[in-house]
Formats: structure tokens, sequence, C-alpha cells
């Protein structure tokens, strides 16, 4: 269980035609941080896990690559925010 | 990187949900499951507007060493599952359909994402704690 605040809104249950979670850019708190590349911090609920933004299509869908572990294992990309 | 073409309909597998997958899993984010579930149940139709129902993600599995292999990926970041009876959902009137990857199944219905959640939830069904979860150090 976790309360480091989210980056992006993303069930984690969550799948589509790339095998990646997804979720909208809309539902990121801060939508400048989605950046392709960028590591962020996504769930939902009291999930949560850093994530690599994958990509970001013509209609606003994000997908991100999880990394395993909790977030604090990866709090160094995080660019200075905390993870933990 | 921006990609163009996107589909308004899921990706349904050709090959149908083995005979003898009896279990379907997702990943249960505890007191705020229902919020969760409510928003991603939304989010989906609104990917998905041509196919015409909400719809939420989950795993089959055949035995409780697969439900194991999925509790340590690819739903690893939950500390508990929900396991429900695959029949037991079909004949609850959800459709379970193949979607995606293997085992990647979307459990859809149409109606009010509420009402279905928590029928959905009153469904007999087990929460498993997840082994293959690592909690954050404290």
């Amino acid at each position: 269980m976790s309360t480091v605040p989210l980056d992006l809104f993303v069930d984690l249950n969550s799948m589509d035609e790339t095998g990646l979670p997804w979720s909208f850019l809309d539902e990121a708190t801060d939508p400048e941080l989605i950046v392709p590349g960028t590591y962020v911090i996504v769930g939902a609920g009291s999930v949560r896990a850093v994530a690599q933004v994958v990509d970001i299509t013509s209609v606003g869908v994000v997908h991100v690559r999880p990394l395993p572990g909790p977030p604090s294992d990866h709090a160094h990309l995080l660019r200075g925010r905390a993870a933990s | 990187m921006t990609t163009s073409s996107e589909p308004s309909w899921p990706r349904i597998r050709l090959a149908a949900i083995p005979d003898d997958a009896l279990l379907v899993a997702r990943g249960y984010a505890d007191a705020d499951d229902a919020d969760v579930a409510l928003r991603q149940a939304v989010l989906f139709r609104r990917r998905y507007p041509d196919w015409g129902r909400f719809g939420l993600s989950a795993f089959y599995a055949r035995s409780m060493d697969e439900l194991l292999d999925l509790g340590a990926d690819p739903l690893e970041r939950f500390a508990a599952l929900a396991v429900f009876g695959l029949v037991a959902l079909i004949d609850a009137g959800f459709e379970v359909v193949p979607t995606f990857r293997t085992p990647h199944v979307t459990i859809a219905f149409v109606e009010e994402p509420a009402l279905a959640y928590r029928r959905l939830m009153d469904l007999d069904h087990q929460r498993v704690v997840n082994p293959g979860h690592r909690e954050e150090r404290r």
C-alpha cells in the first residue's frame, strides 16, 4: 500500500494491443510530465509503480512500461521527485 | 513517439479461452478497488467506443500455479488478487472475452458500472494474498 502521489492514473491490470498498461493523457496530474522516455509514478488507489512512458498516441492514449518492485527501488529515475 | 492509428474496438483473440481455464484474476486495489474499477471501466469504453461495452482487465489461469505466476508478473504490484470462477462470471451475465495478449481477458458489461461492480463483488470469489508482491519499505 502506498500514498506516494500519482503522476498518472493507470489501472495496472490493464493491457491493450501493445501488451502494455495504458491510460489517457488527461488522467495525468500534470500532463507536461508525461513525455516519452521519462519515468513517472503510475497506479491507482493504493497501488503504485515507477513506469517509463513509452508513447502517446494521436488521441492521447499513454502507454507505460512499469518497472518491477516498489517505487523506492527506482527513486533515482524520478528526477528528484520523492518515491516513498 | 506519437502513433496515429487508433482501433475503436479491442483486439479479440481468435483462440478461445481454454476449456480448463477455471479462474479469472484481477489485482485488487484494497479499499479503493471500487473507485479504481469504475474509473477504468469508463476509460475502457471511452477507448473502444464502437464495442459499446464497459470493460475490466483480468487474466485467466488454469491452476493455482498459473495464478501465482500472474501474481509474480504482470500483477506483482498488487498485494492481493481477486479470483473468480470463470463459469460463475458468465452465469452472472458478464462477458469474459479473450482480448489482447494471452492470458488477458476483458470482463465486459453494458450496465451502469457501479451496479456491475457491485454485482461482480457480490459473486462468490476469493481474495488471495499475492506472494509475488513486494511491499514498499517503511
